[in-house]
């Protein structure tokens, strides 16, 4: 029970900072700024928590604690000069909210018992993410031992911004409690599927929208992988959020939007080591996007003072991690150059044929061929007003992965491939799902207006 | 025509949403069921009595005569480094003052303790052995 306040601080100081970035009475409805402010806020204690480790060279609990309602203090006082509504005001609620939200946590009911049913999660979960959370809360200041090159095997390489959202949690106990690790799995996935389901709302006011969450949520492969308590699905739910910030902004040109869309990014980056290439590539295609359209280039361009800053914070620890803490991989050998374990033809081949294998395999429910008869069926629209963005990024992305697999040639392909291609695949999941629903529905009409309070009588 | 392929692909995810559900239900009754005949077992438990032993060390051995490159072996040692933790767990290296000892063949570990003159602090129902170097 203890556990659920700090779940509770960092929803009130993440729904106070997106609320105060929008002029008063022109910020997203509460249903998705809720979702965002969950998210976002999550981020900021994993935020305070990573400071504690710069400042103390360990995790200081009462600083953490201290921190983040001292921060949620003043962006309460911010929020409340701002005029920010309270989220629980029923006029600002409409009927369709509460059944989609209603459904969502129906479809909630198997990733909970999923969980439960595997309390320690999946492989990773227990051999990196959260082994590194519990060297960071119980190594005191020898915490950076989590890097030993004995450990290789637990991706002594990667970020950990998931450990540090469960280390915040965990500071109100004494103890690594794994129903904190399961909540926090079970939560990420629900904010996956309630931003999906807002996000689309909110741009299109489609009651369609309801679909594409649902549509991820009764696929039972996604249900596990979800239930796994791995940072796959944090670094999809980034980037959908990212993903909605960006369209949103594209409609309201409000800059909100842009502090928004660069806060996601960098917490992406620090979320998994794919998440910064994500991240760098999301963030070079966007801002080639913004600064060519006609439209947005002057306002996008005078956002930028307000987005340096912001840039620079937030992607901090990612870039701090990477140049001073960072274990070098053990797990790394250059098929370009090595004599011993060279790349070759076949293995690109096997890459290739494994990711189609993978996408019309029968654990998928058909998600990757409906996305793709969807999309050619919203062929033209699925390339307007910006959306090209997000295959862009897509098939960068891939492309990335597809080298990286390719020139890395200390695994055996097949198993590589076997153990890992699952989860990437997840986290494009939700993005892909945004933009085939934004393809098919933009032309419905244009942001709902706020509902009107009613009236005291 | 934009109405009509709209209604024609969510029909499509429509129904995909319905046979998900139908199979994410089978499947939750499958693994329910199989949690009630088959309790679920976290093989890092059976290394949890040690912790108090090892606590204040940084890293010990992990001896072990199982094939790590086996799945199941490579679960075994992962997990116990999990529940070890923050303790490093060092495998087949014997050069630790503290040694895990997770042997297939109870003989085998028994050997290595008369030979490698190591004193057992611990033993587990389960064939663990924690145990120290004396020649330190």
């Amino acid at each position: 029970m203890i556990y659920g306040i700090p779940f509770l601080i960092s929803l009130a100081q993440g729904y106070c900072l997106t609320g105060i970035l929008f002029p008063k009475n022109q910020s997203p409805r509460p249903p998705l700024l809720l979702c965002w402010g969950m998210l976002i806020g999550l981020g900021l204690s994993a935020g305070i928590t990573f400071l504690s480790l710069l400042l103390f060279n360990r995790i200081v609990p009462a600083f953490i604690i201290l921190g983040n309602l001292a921060s949620a203090i003043t962006l309460g006082i911010l929020a409340r000069r701002h005029q920010l509504p309270l989220p629980w005001t029923k006029a600002l609620w409409n009927r369709d909210d509460l059944i989609g939200l209603g459904l969502l946590l129906l479809l909630m009911i198997p990733v909970i018992i999923t969980a439960r049913c595997y309390p320690h999660g999946g492989w990773d979960a227990w051999s990196c993410w959260n082994l590194k959370a519990v060297f960071l809360f119980e190594a005191g200041d020898d915490w950076k031992r989590m890097f030993d090159p004995v450990i290789w095997r637990s991706n002594i390489a990667y970020p950990f911004l998931l450990p540090l959202m469960n280390v915040w949690v965990w500071c109100f106990g004494t103890t690594a409690s794994l129903a904190v690790t399961m909540a926090m799995s079970c939560l990420i996935t629900f904010l996956m599927a309630a931003l999906l389901y807002f996000g689309l709302k909110e741009l299109t006011a489609n009651r369609w929208s309801l679909l594409a969450p649902a549509w991820l949520l009764s696929i039972s492969f996604l249900v596990t992988l979800a239930s796994s308590q791995y940072s796959d699905l944090l670094v999809g739910t980034w980037f959908l959020s990212g993903l909605i910030a960006l369209m949103l902004y594209r409609k309201t040109q409000q800059s909100g939007y842009l502090v928004l869309l660069t806060l996601c990014l960098g917490l992406m980056s620090f979320t998994k080591s794919e998440g910064l290439v994500l991240a760098f590539i999301s963030g070079l295609i966007i801002k080639i996007s913004l600064l060519t359209s006609p439209k947005l280039r002057a306002p996008a361009w005078a956002a930028w003072k307000t987005l340096l800053p912001v840039g620079i914070l937030s992607f901090f620890p990612a870039i701090f991690f990477q140049l001073f803490w960072a274990g070098d991989s053990h797990t790394f050998v250059n098929g370009l150059t090595s004599t011993t374990q060279p790349t070759s033809l076949e293995r690109l081949q096997a890459i290739l044929i494994f990711l189609g294998l993978e996408s019309i395999s029968l654990k998928w429910n058909g998600f990757w061929i409906i996305s793709l008869l969807g999309i050619l069926l919203a062929w033209g629209k699925a390339w307007k007003d910006g959306l090209w963005v997000i295959p862009v990024i897509l098939l960068m992305y891939l492309g990335a992965l597809t080298a990286v697999y390719y020139v890395n040639t200390f695994f055996p392909i097949v198993w590589w491939l076997s153990t890992t291609l699952n989860r990437l695949l997840l986290a494009l999941m939700p993005a892909l799902a945004f933009w085939l629903f934004l393809a098919h529905t933009s032309s419905a009409p244009a942001k709902p207006e706020n509902p009107q309070p009613r009236s005291r009588k | 025509m934009t109405h009509k392929r709209r209604t024609v692909i969510f029909t499509i995810i429509l129904l995909a949403v319905l046979a998900g559900c139908w199979g994410s239900i089978a499947h939750l009754i499958t693994l329910t069921e199989q949690r009630r005949q088959r309790p679920y077992f976290f093989s890092g438990e059976i290394f949890a009595p040690i912790k108090p032993a090892i606590n204040p060390e940084r890293a010990i051995g992990y001896i072990t005569d199982r094939n790590i490159k086996d799945d199941a072996v490579a679960m075994r040692f992962s997990q116990a480094q999990y529940s070890l933790a923050p303790v490093i767990l060092d495998l087949n290296n014997p050069h630790h003052r503290l040694l895990i000892l997770d042997f297939q063949d109870g003989n085998k570990a028994k050997q290595l303790v008369v030979q490698g003159r190591l004193r057992p602090l611990k033993a587990s129902p389960q064939g663990i052995i924690l145990a120290e170097r004396t020649d330190l």
